[in-house]
C-alpha cells in the first residue's frame, strides 16, 4: 500500500495572496516532497518591453510588473538604461530615488509582517500592522503623488521634487511609525502563541541557503551577510552608512525579525538622506540612445532584483531580462517545506513573502 | 501583556481607523496625480506628448483637407505619469495635471470607439502625408 | 560595473562552471537567454559576494534546436531558470519540461518572435 498522500495547495487558496500551486507529498503530517508551479499570471512583459514600447517608456511598463515593489523595478531598469547611455544623474535625484526605494521597502515589509501574522492565526495583529502601514503609505503618496504606482523615476532623474512641507510630513510620519513598529516588534518577540508558531519552524541552515543561492531577508535570517545595498554603488547607500541586518537562526521568527529590524534601518536611512539632501537639479537632460549590454541589480524588499538589457542604438531594446527575487527563492522555499508539518505550510510560505505577479511577469 | 490588554481596551472604544468610503471621500494630498487637462489655444501642435505617452492615451487625428489636428484623450488609459506635461515645450505649456480622477463608466463599447480612433489617428496622418507628397509633385514642373 | 565575460562552448560549460563555482564566494544570479539570427546564446551570470558590482558571466552559443546541458544538480536554482527559458525561448535544456512557467495551452516560445 502507498504510504504517502498528495495534497495540493493552491493555485487558489485562502492562505495565499497570489496564485501559486504547491503539490505536497505527505507522510502522515510531515511533508516529504514538494513540487511548485508558478506562472499563473504571466503577462509577457519582457516581450512587450522589446516590441511595443520605446526605451523611454519601458520604465513605466516594468513598474507594472509588481504592485508592491514598483519603484524598485523602475529604478533598476532606469539605472541599467542610464549605464548603457552614459547618462549623468544629479546627486539630488539619486538621493530622492533612495528615499522612495526605502519607503517602498518599509511598506512591503509591513505588508509581509501583517500577512505572516494572519497566517499564524493572529488576525488582530494583522489589522494593527496594516493600520500602521497606512502611515508610510501616506508619506509615499505625499512624496510621489500616487499611492501604488509611483511613476517617480525616469531616465535622467526623478519626476518631482520634494518641498519642505513634504519633508516635514515624511519625518513626522516616520517618527510615528518608529514608535508603532517598536510595539509590533515587542509583540513578535514576546508573544507566546506567535513564538509557538514561528520559532524553530521552517528552518534553512546557512549551508542550505548558500546552496540554493538564497537572497534577501531569507539569506540574512540564515546568517549570510548578503545585501545588494552593500554590493552596488549606483545608489548612495555607502555615503549614508548602511548597515545590513543579520540573524543566525534561519526560522520564520528570524525572518520576521530581520524584516522588523530592516524597517528601523530604512527609517534611519531615510532620515539621514533627508538631512543630507544635496541641493540642485532633479533631472538631467537625456541624450543619446542605449547601446551595449548591462547587468544591474537593486535590492528589492524580497531580495535582489536583476535586470539585463541589450540594445543596439535603436528606439527599441533588443532584450530585457528580468529576474525577480521570489522566482530565485522558490528552491529555498521547497527546501524549507521539506520535513515541516503540513499545518505549518501556509506560515512558512507567507514568511518568504512570495510575490507571484513579480515571478510570472 | 498588560500593555497589550490596555491597548485592546483602548481600541474597543476608539473610532475605526477606516473611512466610510462612498459617503466620506478619502483625503487627497496636495499635488496628488490625476487627469491631464488640455488648453487648446496654447498648443503648438508639435505632437511630442503623443510620442512620449507610455500607454498611448493621447492621440491626434488630422483633418484630410485643412490638415488641422484634433486632440483626443482617453482618461481610462491614462496612468497619470505626467510624462506629457514634461514633454510639452516651455513656450506652449498647453498640458497640465489636476488631481481629479476619471469617473467610472457604464459604456460597454468604450474600447471599440477608442481602437477605431487609434486607427483613424494613424490613417489620417498617413493620408495627409500622401496628399502633401502628391501636391508637391504636382506643383514642381516635370522635366 | 566590472563584467568579465567568458565565452565557452556548450560541451565545456559544465566542467568550467564546476571548476569555477564556490558557493561561499560567488552568488549565482540567473541564467539569461538571447535568441539572435537563429542562434541561442545562454549566459550564466554570477556576482562576487562582498565585492562592489563584480560580475562573472559565462556564455555559450548553440543552434536553436540543440539540446542544452542542465546544471540543476550543481546550482539548484538553475532548474527554475531552465524551466522558464524552456517556455519563453524554447531553449531545450536536458530534463526540463514545458508548462512550468507558461501553461501548456499558452503561447509557444513568445520571445522568439520578431518585432
Amino acid at each position: 500500500m502507498k504510504k504517502t498522500i498528495n495534497i495540493p495547495l493552491g493555485s487558489q487558496h485562502i492562505a495565499l495572496l497570489e496564485p501559486v500551486r504547491f503539490s505536497f507529498t505527505c507522510e502522515n503530517e510531515t511533508i516529504v516532497g514538494v513540487e511548485a508551479d508558478v506562472g499563473y499570471v504571466h503577462r509577457g512583459v519582457e516581450l512587450a518591453c522589446t516590441t511595443t514600447f520605446k526605451f523611454k517608456q519601458v520604465g513605466y511598463v516594468v513598474a507594472r510588473v509588481c504592485g508592491l515593489c514598483a519603484i524598485i523595478h523602475s529604478t533598476c531598469y532606469t539605472l541599467a538604461a542610464e549605464e548603457l547611455m552614459g547618462q549623468e544623474v544629479p546627486r539630488r535625484a539619486s538621493y530622492l530615488r533612495l528615499i522612495a526605494n526605502e519607503l517602498d521597502r518599509i511598506h512591503s515589509h509591513m505588508l509581509c509582517l501583517a500577512h505572516t501574522a494572519e497566517n499564524a492565526g493572529f488576525e488582530a495583529l494583522f489589522m494593527r500592522t496594516m493600520k500602521d502601514r497606512e502611515l508610510v503609505m501616506e508619506a509615499q503618496e505625499a512624496m510621489t503623488g500616487n499611492r501604488v504606482q509611483f511613476d517617480y523615476v525616469s531616465i535622467g532623474g526623478v519626476n518631482r521634487d520634494i518641498t519642505t512641507d513634504i519633508e516635514a510630513l515624511i519625518r513626522q510620519r516616520l517618527g510615528l511609525l518608529k514608535e508603532k513598529v517598536g510595539e509590533i516588534k515587542e509583540l513578535f518577540e514576546n508573544n507566546w502563541s506567535l513564538s509557538l508558531k514561528y520559532k524553530g519552524v521552517g528552518i534553512i541552515t546557512a549551508e542550505n541557503a548558500y546552496r540554493n543561492s538564497a537572497l534577501g531577508p531569507l539569506a540574512r535570517a540564515s546568517g549570510i551577510d548578503f545585501d545588494v545595498r552593500n554590493e552596488s554603488a549606483y545608489l548612495p547607500y555607502g555615503e549614508l552608512g548602511f548597515a545590513s541586518v543579520t540573524m543566525s537562526e534561519g526560522d520564520i521568527h528570524a525572518r520576521n525579525m530581520v524584516r522588523l529590524l530592516e524597517v528601523f534601518e530604512s527609517i534611519r536611512l531615510i532620515e539621514s538622506a533627508l538631512d543630507g539632501l544635496p541641493e540642485g537639479e532633479i533631472a538631467a537632460k537625456v541624450r543619446g540612445t542605449p547601446e551595449g549590454e548591462s547587468y544591474m541589480r537593486v535590492e528589492a524588499p524580497r531580495g535582489e532584483c536583476f535586470y539585463y538589457l541589450k540594445a543596439s542604438k535603436g528606439q527599441y531594446l533588443d532584450r530585457v531580462r528580468i529576474k525577480t527575487p521570489t522566482f530565485g527563492s522558490v528552491p529555498a522555499m521547497i527546501e524549507a517545506l521539506k520535513g515541516a508539518n503540513y499545518a505549518d505550510a501556509p506560515a512558512i510560505i507567507a514568511s518568504f513573502d512570495p510575490c507571484l505577479s513579480c515571478t510570472a511577469r | 501583556m498588560f500593555k497589550a490588554l490596555l491597548n485592546a481596551l483602548k481600541n474597543l472604544f476608539s473610532a475605526p481607523a477606516t473611512l466610510n468610503y462612498p459617503f466620506v471621500s478619502s483625503p487627497k494630498h496636495q499635488g496628488a496625480r490625476g487627469l491631464i487637462l488640455f488648453d487648446e489655444p496654447k498648443c503648438v501642435w508639435c505632437l511630442k506628448c503623443e510620442e512620449v505617452c507610455p500607454p498611448g492615451a493621447i492621440r491626434f487625428t488630422q483633418d484630410r483637407e485643412s490638415y488641422a489636428y484634433t486632440y483626443h484623450y482617453n482618461p481610462y488609459l491614462c496612468i497619470y505619469c505626467a510624462e506629457c506635461v514634461r514633454a510639452c515645450p516651455d513656450k506652449a505649456q498647453a498640458l497640465s495635471q489636476c488631481s481629479e480622477l476619471s469617473r467610472p463608466t457604464s459604456d460597454p463599447f468604450m474600447n471599440d470607439a477608442w481602437f477605431a480612433l487609434e486607427k483613424e489617428a494613424e490613417d489620417s496622418k498617413e493620408a495627409v502625408k500622401e496628399l502633401k507628397k502628391a501636391k508637391k509633385t504636382e506643383e514642381t514642373p516635370q522635366p | 560595473m566590472i563584467v568579465t565575460k567568458e565565452p565557452t562552448s556548450m560541451e565545456n560549460v559544465r566542467s568550467v562552471i564546476e571548476a569555477f563555482y564556490d558557493m561561499k564566494q560567488w552568488h549565482f544570479v540567473c541564467i539569461n537567454g538571447l535568441f539572435e539570427n537563429d542562434e541561442l546564446e545562454i549566459q550564466w551570470a554570477f556576482t562576487k559576494i562582498g565585492a562592489k558590482d563584480e560580475w562573472k558571466v559565462f556564455c555559450a552559443k548553440a543552434p536553436g534546436d540543440a539540446i542544452l546541458p542542465s546544471l540543476a544538480d550543481l546550482l539548484p536554482t538553475a532548474r527554475m531558470y531552465e524551466g522558464e527559458l524552456r517556455d519563453l525561448l524554447d531553449a531545450r535544456f536536458e530534463n526540463s519540461r514545458k508548462g512550468m512557467f507558461i501553461e501548456l495551452d499558452g503561447p509557444d516560445a513568445p520571445l522568439r518572435r520578431k518585432r
